[in-house]
């Protein structure tokens, strides 16, 4: 059976579909945020997450995905993505990504957020402020004609403006009844290059990028990504949709928690 | 959460597990020739194979696959990929193609051929003969140290010698204890391009030329993948490892049944 490269064009009921499942995957974030403080194990982070998306009559899609143990990914500090949960305390002045997608009614809804642990560095509060900007940068491109290439320009233009690397190894990627699809997104990129954005796409937006080179590692476990100077990275992922005139983020936080500080 | 990047290198635990995958996969195929003629449904022919598979305590792996409703995949004439077993009847001069994959102790073996209906025209045996080498051109190229784009390079160039047009829209997949993951193996390509080879990676090469352009369109179905301009269509597929010195075909049929004619 082929690989298809074909992107799925979904209409006015699949919109409703992703709706409801990011919504859900933001408010899973929001209820997590005031339990993310020095002392707190990864694990614990993990669980209450799990039990508030089953809760609400959902899965968490990286439960068992390709192996992964864990409901959630948490990374933390120099971890760039796909963090496993475990008996990790954090400390004061770390930072963490938390990715969270639900399995709503068969969408996927997918966004994760960067959240401080008490007080942290200068280096550290830039670097998450200028990935929030970069994945925004991203976001306000999307409309029908642009195209996948004109994306990744508009992230890594802005984030190696502030002399901050974006990591080349992973990728956004169309979602929707699947959690992995056609197109990739790349966070780099030349404009004008790629896939042509038509109104039905859905996709993740969701760079990373480093304080230091954008070289990452994979620890022995198979999962955990690294820097490999182990400078800090951080991540921030949205689930949008192209839309007539534009773009439609399916992962707003309702309780308006969209970066730090959050309270 | 990304899908992993990373391209696994299996060992010889892996190999073995493949052979005996890719070895019933061909089985099956070799089961089936006997009773393509006109006159049988698709759906009849989709039943053979599933039982066949299943009675071999394999399981087939495009059942429910993204929600795909049959165990195989059959494309007749302009029907470049994805077909859906049906009631469709076969008639005299229709070339079809049979797309299996099987699960065998948590292995994925996948292939394809193309059959011929009673007597096909001259055209449609031209093309059939030229997929067949075009998917040759590009195992040959097989071997440590080649790239990705060596393999579709090949395949595009033997392709267009013969003024067939080499599908874009699909491609092939690494395979190994899951159905589709990295690397994507373009039928199309420079030289020296894409991710390089190493022993123990595990893939499909499964080309599609059509006689006419290489457009594609997907039907309201969701899956059933046509040329555009309704010109014929055929694809082979083999299963392959890279080697310490170039390839093993793991799909290979045990009854020589490689290409039509098989009587």
């Amino acid at each position: 059976m082929s690989q298809s490269r074909t992107i799925k064009i979904h209409g006015p009921d699949d919109f409703e579909g992703m709706r409801k499942a990011g919504r859900l995957a933001a408010q899973t974030l929001d209820i997590v945020t005031p339990h993310v403080k020095p002392g707190v194990t990864t694990d614990e982070l993990n669980t209450i997450c799990h039990d508030f998306i089953v809760a609400h009559g959902a899965q968490p899609a990286p439960l068992n995905y390709r192996g992964f143990p864990k409901s959630i990914c948490t990374s933390v500090n120099h971890v760039v993505c796909h963090g496993i949960p475990g008996d990790k305390k954090l400390h004061d002045g770390d930072i963490i990504n938390l990715d969270i997608t639900v399995i709503l009614d068969g969408w996927y809804g997918d966004t994760s957020r960067m959240f401080p642990v008490g007080e942290v560095s200068v280096k550290a509060s830039r670097l998450i402020d200028i990935t929030f900007e970069a994945m925004w940068e991203g976001i306000r491109v999307v409309k029908p004609g642009a195209t996948t290439g004109d994306i990744g320009h508009a992230i890594q233009s802005f984030a190696e403006r502030q002399r901050c690397s974006v990591v080349r190894d992973f990728c956004g990627h169309g979602l929707g009844r699947v959690f992995h699809d056609a197109p990739n997104i790349m966070h780099y990129g030349e404009p004008s290059t790629g896939h042509r954005l038509e109104e039905g796409m859905f996709f993740t937006i969701e760079p990373m990028i480093n304080l230091g080179k954008y070289d990452v590692k994979i620890l022995s476990d198979g999962w955990t990504a690294v820097t490999k100077d182990r400078s800090l990275s951080a991540q921030f992922e949205h689930s949008i949709a192209v839309t007539s005139d534009g773009y439609e983020v399916f992962t707003q936080s309702p309780e308006g928690l969209d970066k730090p500080p959050y309270g | 959460m990304h899908e992993p990047k990373k391209i696994v290198i299996h060992d010889q635990a892996g190999y073995v597990g493949m052979r005996k995958a890719g070895r019933l996969a061909a089985e099956t195929l070799d089961m089936i020739a006997a009773h393509v003629r006109p006159g049988v449904t698709t759906e009849h022919l989709d039943r053979l194979c599933h039982d066949f598979i299943v009675g071999h305590g394999a399981v087939p792996a495009p059942l429910n696959y993204h929600g795909f409703p049959k165990s195989t995949c059959i494309s007749v004439n302009h029907v470049v990929c994805h077909g859906i077993p049906g009631d469709k009847v076969l008639q005299d001069g229709d070339i079809l193609n049979i797309d299996v994959t099987t699960i065998v102790d948590g292995w994925y073996g996948d292939t394809s051929r193309m059959y011929v209906v009673g007597e096909p025209s001259v055209k449609a045996s031209r093309l059939i003969e030229h997929t067949f080498n075009a998917m040759w051109a590009g195992i040959q190229v097989v071997k440590p140290g080649a790239s990705v784009g060596d393999i579709g390079h090949a395949i595009e160039t033997y392709a267009h010698k013969h003024r067939l047009a080499v599908v874009e829209d699909f491609c092939g997949h690494g395979i190994g204890r899951v159905f589709q993951t990295v690397p994507s193996i373009m039928n199309t390509g420079t030289p020296g391009s894409g991710a390089v080879l190493c022993e123990g990676m595990f893939f499909t090469i499964e080309p599609m030329l059509n006689l006419g352009r290489a457009d594609v369109k997907i039907l309201g179905d969701g899956w059933t993948a046509v040329s555009k301009d309704r010109s014929l269509s055929a694809q082979f597929e083999h299963s392959i490892a890279v080697t310490s010195d170039g390839y093993e075909v793991f799909t290979q049929s045990p009854e020589g049944l490689d290409k039509p004619p098989y009587v």
